[in-house]
């Protein structure tokens, strides 16, 4: 079968077509991949384009130069171009090479669809229209299984710079240092679907989902860099809402565009900004306040917002109102990429694809465990809203064939340990909880769509079913550089004291044994109004040893983690989106229960988030009776060897877990609490004898009696 | 004041900056030896002193660089500088505080700090920050233009509010967190108000600046 992964050729759309028509035709039999608008490489007289690469196990590589009407003058100086591109790309590996030359052939071939009659003509400068074209692939000789596979691996690196944050050396090749320094030169590279992800470019929305560590950002980053090559006239934008990804995709975009055009990229057409912005510099701006701008709408800064619409409303709120107003719309934007969708109201979704002139390319991209504030991400045709005539404004092609693929999923994740990504879905959810399930993904597949596999039993309402990861979606080198129970463990506290005790001791132990640096641990405390008082004594502690550490805050936002020679403390939302060697989890009993369940659900994706921060370690710290039940899950979920085992939830069960995510009204959260609160009252008063508990139980008994009569 | 009582009191102060909160990124102070004396605080560059550069030029510089010993958490950073001669006698110090150019300050939007909200540096209020700065220079003193111990105001050339004595690292410490982070100084009251290793000094100013607006600083 041939899969064609279609990247960004706005030149040639009709023969890129004709191509891909001709190829995937029945007559014609490849194994392999058709590639279009890629790859492209920088060379010193500039970038060089390939129009279409078909590379297949029948008929080997074969490049193809486009042409789209009928003039093909200077093809050969074409040809010639985009062969030695490709050797200078492909010999540096020495699995494709004997010696000093390549082990097969380049092909090179012109296509003119359009072309009726050709002249004469001969490798290397094949001439081919809609007539000769399978007869002169067919005539190309094929590869071995082993070649084809190398060659392949090669042509799908999209890029091959390595994070520039190596400089461990560590002495003890037992330490964790030294572990750690193994996996990450292991995570180095892309796999196949992260690169397909990057450059399968859709004339519309793209969705991309993933797991905390699948490369959203990395892809996305990748993303723009490749289109920003392709087409360097479009003006772009990134966004986000977590401001320490802003460094981190400036860096990426121009590492990844010098890589593949010897150019820096143009600034002036790639904006990376922050969701909301304000006035004054670049620096400051967001595309909520360029929206407003461009449409002289009044610009609503936080204070203002959240006055009139609440804390947790304020964007949303802001934005609504100005795509209520904006009756001409201005699209400023060819192309916008959102980072993090999970975290943004649907409304601001919609003010991003009204902000982008047609065709309105979009592509988003989330995790939706890792809602940190309650939303849950729409379906795409409910998300953008609907017309006047009640039709969707985006409607998605989810089929598996889609040609590009509209909706892709990145199943395989870098990033955790499998038993640490596998205790995060199971506490996340609440598959081993005393109260039962927290909450559930809609979607039935979804579970072997994040990578999980069926067991046993089966992913169907009321049934029994096992699930657990893969080797291939969660890679053994990332959990077996260490035993077990060292790559997670929980640990209970009789006081805050003993709890900030141990860990000072551990972090110690950590730098001055195992060669980990300062900037390799992070401590998240995952609520985030007390995240200053739970932190400082074990930072006065560790200031007495020596060991420099920081809070990340609104003060201190460029790179979270990146802080040469410091441990990071951190609240939950500055967590997000970065990650770290050792991850320390701090009072996690406030994971454990809540008033409400939407208040649950919200809290138990915190301490996915947390836990998905570690490519390393995780150690699970808390105080009191709720921590003791919390690692109680977990020694549930280790019992069964890091599966989820579990009845699956009915449609019935499913609805009730769906509701979650409605917020109840402030109103009647405050009822609750202060009825909560009297209970409460009323137990001591009877402990302490102040009431009598058989009046008591008698005026129960009677009220309850009237209840039911009801 | 000689080096030990400073070291000694400073480390006492980050101590306390950090287990409050008040420090959410710190650089320990570095002690350098050389000829002339020893230096507590040493700072690659002094930047501290460009006078004609944008204000936001400057605290950039300082922050980017990490020439700064305390950062607040809502960006204000304070510079502990310390030199003494080889007898370690004080020779000099300058003391700056530098509030940030663009975030509102802790006591204008404190729940933007205590709840970390995701947008809550978006707001469109420019308030004009200057630094204040506490400056010991005694080889400089110049009878009514330079005192020996002085406070400066902004970046204006020739501000140099005369002081009483030189000022010691928890001086200096309080003195912002009372008059510029009165709820983080509350709140911690009793953390700041304890005993603290002494650093005592002697009176510096002169009878004639007494009779001029001047600061009391013992």
């Amino acid at each position: 079968m041939l899969n064609i992964i279609w990247g960004s050729n706005k030149d040639k759309p009709e023969a890129a077509k004709a191509l891909a028509r001709l190829l995937s035709a029945d007559a014609f039999h490849a194994n392999g991949y058709l590639y279009i608008g890629y790859p492209i490489m920088g060379s010193p007289i500039g970038p060089v384009k390939f129009d279409a690469l078909l590379l297949s196990r029948q008929y080997g590589l074969i490049a193809f130069d486009l042409v789209e009407g009928l003039e093909f003058v200077g093809f050969e100086q074409r040809l010639d171009d985009i062969a030695s591109m490709l050797e200078v790309k492909l010999k540096p590996y020495p699995a494709l090479k004997e010696g000093r030359k390549l082990k097969f052939e380049i092909h090179t071939f012109t296509f003119a669809p359009a072309k009726k009659a050709l002249p004469d003509s001969a490798e290397p400068y094949v001439l081919t229209n809609r007539d000769n074209l399978l007869a002169s692939v067919e005539s190309c000789l094929g590869l071995s299984e082993v070649l084809f596979t190398n060659l392949l691996a090669a042509i799908q690196v999209v890029t091959s710079i390595r994070s520039g944050k190596l400089k461990r050396e560590p002495k003890n090749a037992a330490s964790r240092g030294a572990r750690l320094k193994r996996v990450e030169e292991s995570i180095a590279n892309l796999d196949q679907h992260q690169s397909r992800a990057v450059i399968e470019t859709v004339e519309g929305v793209q969705r991309i989902r993933g797991l905390a560590g699948s490369g959203k950002t990395i892809v996305l980053a990748l993303k723009v860099a490749y289109l920003h090559s392709q087409n360097p006239d479009w003006k772009i934008a990134v966004t986000f809402n977590t401001r320490s990804l802003k460094d981190q995709f400036k860096r990426l975009i121009n590492s990844f565009t010098i890589e593949q055009t010897s150019t820096e990229p143009d600034w002036e057409r790639i904006d990376i900004l922050n969701a909301w912005g304000g006035p004054g510099d670049k620096e400051q701006d967001g595309i909520y306040h360029k929206f407003c701008r461009a449409h002289g709408i009044d610009f609503l800064d936080f204070g203002v917002a959240k006055g009139r619409f609440g804390s947790g409303g304020a964007f949303g709120g802001a934005v609504a109102e100005a795509l209520k107003f904006s009756s001409t719309i201005n699209p400023l934007y060819d192309l916008i990429l959102i980072d993090e969708a999970q975290d943004f109201p649907p409304e601001f979704l919609r003010l991003c694809h009204r902000f982008i002139s047609d065709p309105k390319r979009l592509v988003y991209a989330y995790d939706e465990l890792q809602s940190l504030t309650g939303n849950a991400v729409l379906p795409p045709e409910e998300l953008f809203g609907r017309d006047a005539s009640g039709k969707p404004i985006v409607e998605f092609d989810y089929s598996e064939s889609a040609i590009p693929r509209q909706d892709i999923i990145l199943e395989k994740c870098y990033r955790n340990p499998r038993p640490v990504l596998a205790a995060a879905h199971a506490l996340g959810f609440g598959i081993y909880r005393t109260g039962g399930l927290v909450q559930f993904f809609d979607q039935n597949d979804l579970w072997t769509d994040v990578g999980y596999a069926v067991l046993e039993g089966q992913l169907e309402s009321g049934h029994d079913v096992t699930l657990a990861r893969t080797p291939e979606t969660s890679p053994l080198f990332l959990e077996d550089h260490s035993p077990l129970d060292d790559l997670l463990s929980f640990v209970t506290f009789p006081d805050a004291t003993a709890q900030a005790q141990w860990l000072f001791e551990s972090i110690k132990n950590d730098i001055e044994s195992e060669e980990l640096r300062p900037e390799d641990i992070v401590v998240i405390n995952p609520d985030p109004l007390k995240t200053q008082e739970a932190v400082g004594l074990v930072r006065r502690l560790l200031f007495g040893a020596g060991i420099n550490s920081e809070i990340a805050g609104v003060s201190t936002s460029r790179d979270v983690f990146s802080k040469d020679g410091a441990v990071t403390f951190t609240g939950i939302f500055r967590a997000k989106g970065n990650e770290a060697g050792m991850v320390y989890v701090l009072n996690a009993q406030d994971c454990y229960s809540a008033f409400t369940k939407s208040q649950l659900a919200l809290i138990r994706n915190r301490l996915f988030t947390a836990l998905t921060r570690s490519k390393g370690w995780v150690r699970v710290l808390g105080v009191g009776p709720r921590m003791d039940d919390l690692a109680l899950e977990w020694s549930r979920l280790k019992s069964q060897d890091y599966k989820l085992k579990f009845k699956y939830p009915t449609e019935e069960e499913k609805k009730l877990l769906r509701l979650i995510n409605i917020e109840p009204t402030a109103k009647q959260t405050a009822r609750e609490r202060r009825l909560q609160r009297q209970r409460d009252e009323l137990l001591q008063a009877i402990r302490d004898g102040d009431i009598d508990v058989n009046q008591l139980l008698s005026d129960f008994s009677s009220a309850s009696k009237e209840t039911g009569k009801k | 004041m000689n080096f030990d009582d400073v070291k000694l009191q400073l480390d006492t102060v980050l101590g306390r900056a950090i287990e409050t909160g008040v420090s959410v990124q710190q650089n320990f102070p570095k002690v350098s030896r050389d000829g002339g004396g020893i230096t507590l605080g040493t700072m690659a560059g002094s930047s501290i002193a460009l006078r004609n550069v944008v204000y936001k030029d400057i605290y950039t510089e300082i922050e980017s660089n990490e020439l700064f010993h305390i950062k607040l958490p809502d960006g204000g950073l304070l510079i502990f500088q310390y030199t003494f001669h080889t007898d370690g006698v004080l020779k000099k110090h300058r003391l700056g505080f530098f509030p940030s150019p663009t975030l509102p300050t802790l006591e204008e939007a404190p729940e933007l700090y205590r709840y970390d909200e995701l947008y809550g540096d978006i707001l469109s209020k420019q308030i004009v920050r200057f630094p204040i700065r506490f400056d010991f220079d005694p080889k400089n003193y110049r009878p009514r233009y330079h005192p020996h111990s002085h406070l400066t105001l902004g970046q204006f050339e020739n501000c140099r509010i005369p002081v009483t004595h030189a000022v010691s690292p928890n001086g200096f410490l309080l003195f912002v967190l009372r008059n510029f982070y009165h709820q983080l100084y509350i709140r911690h009251t009793n953390v700041f108000e304890k005993k603290i290793p002494l650093c005592m000094t002697a009176l510096c100013i002169t009878a004639n600046e007494r009779g001029l607006p001047h600061f009391g600083f013992a």
